[in-house]
């Protein structure tokens, strides 16, 4: 499987929060609630459509205790993602979590990178990863990630969690896809290739 | 005039260093890859330019490159920089050896306000990080250019600071060149607007 991350983000790199204001899972972040008025129905098509193809989900445990409460109480099974994520196998990574109640769910702990590595080396399909900012920048500095899909909100933030940490890795890549949607959002989709080459 | 920016940024948003690395805090400079498609677009802005707007840093790097060439009469950018008024935001700086600078230091936000008022049609801000910032915060930015470049620079300073006001943008334009770097065109909208809490 090839692993693909899909992060909605801001235009100054801000990704938590995005559906809405959550002062439980996101203390001190007032801007919660930046992405969602800005999705029309041909972002919200896209987004159903990408659901539609994954395979299986990896997910970090914040996104994954937020999923669990908001789609996993969800039965409306003709709704694609609830579909989605209700039918494919979810894995997720964590130290703490132990006994999962959502159906279909693995938790991932210790050998994390060789646990991974045995999913992609499986034959076919995407394994998505949706949200988790902090194991989407673990997966990027180790190498795990096949292709980023940014969905880039016309909207600064100005406060928050980034994707990308102040300090990390230099990584180079391919732009493998880009289209706007009515509302202004971007998507952009890279491929990482490599160390990135520089001007003398 | 309106004023717009026009930015060369990193996928994770570093601005630092796009086309050299800077000694001592931008190692991983030179990033920004130019094809020859994004090479045109920013001929074609600097050719719009009525005047330019600099902070003093980017100033004093455009008057060390670009100042001191000659002129290879190929270069929309080089014309557009010898010929049109540069103003320059600086305390510092005081004799500007480059031809048509004028370098304001006290009223800023009435002079380029000033400025903004002139006819014609466009002052633009390239590069110049914090002169960026306050503008934006200032509401005196009529449109922002991003050039996204493929890549993350993971060093540096970024173009957004970690925390300032919150804007929302209207996308006027997109487009991608050929090896991979997005033009964004935006507008700044006012405050933007937040979905209701969620449970």
């Amino acid at each position: 499987m090839k692993l693909i991350t899909n992060m909605q983000i801001s235009v100054d790199g801000v990704v938590q929060a995005n559906g809405g204001r959550n002062e439980k899972q996101d203390p001190g972040m007032e801007r919660g609630g930046w992405a969602r008025p800005l999705f029309e129905s041909e972002a919200m098509t896209f987004v159903d459509q990408f659901y539609q193809r994954a395979e299986a989900f990896l997910f970090g445990r914040r996104t994954y205790d937020l999923f669990a409460g908001y789609w996993g109480v969800r039965k409306d099974l003709e709704n694609p993602i609830v579909n989605a994520l209700n039918t494919k196998p979810k894995y997720v990574v964590s130290n703490t979590l132990t006994d999962p109640q959502w159906a279909n769910t693995t938790v991932f702990s210790g050998d994390v990178a060789a646990a991974i590595g045995e999913l992609k080396a499986k034959p076919g399909g995407e394994l998505q990863v949706h949200g988790s900012g902090t194991l989407t920048r673990w997966l990027l500095a180790h190498n795990l990630v096949d292709e980023i899909a940014l969905l880039v909100c016309p909207v600064v933030v100005g406060q928050g969690t980034r994707l990308f940490p102040d300090t990390g890795p230099d990584i180079a890549l391919d732009l493998v896809d880009s289209r706007a949607f009515p509302k202004g959002i971007t998507l952009q989709v890279y491929r990482p290739a490599g160390r990135p080459k520089y001007a003398k | 005039m309106k004023l717009t920016t026009i930015t060369q940024v990193s996928v994770d948003g570093v601005m630092q260093g796009p086309g050299v690395p800077v000694a001592g805090v931008a190692e991983r400079g030179g990033w920004a890859h130019f094809d020859h498609e994004a090479g045109t677009v920013m001929d074609e802005i600097f050719q719009r330019a009525d005047a330019f707007l600099f902070g003093r840093l980017t100033y004093e790097m455009f008057a060390g490159s670009w100042g001191t060439w000659d002129d290879p009469s190929t270069s929309p950018i080089w014309t557009a920089l010898h010929t049109k008024p540069k103003y320059v935001v600086s305390n510092t700086l005081t004799d500007p050896k480059w031809k048509h600078t004028i370098v304001l230091s006290s009223k800023i936000a009435s002079a380029v306000r000033d400025l903004k008022a002139r006819l014609g049609s466009e002052l633009q801000v390239h590069g110049s990080g914090a002169l960026f910032r306050w503008l934006l915060d200032n509401d005196l930015v009529d449109e922002m250019t991003l050039f996204t470049f493929p890549v993350v620079v993971g060093q540096g300073m970024r173009l957004f600071p970690d925390t300032g006001p919150d804007r929302a943008l209207e996308l006027v334009s997109t487009r991608a060149t050929p090896s991979g770097v997005t033009l964004q065109v935006y507008r700044p909208a006012g405050r933007p607007q937040y979905a209701t809490t969620i449970d």
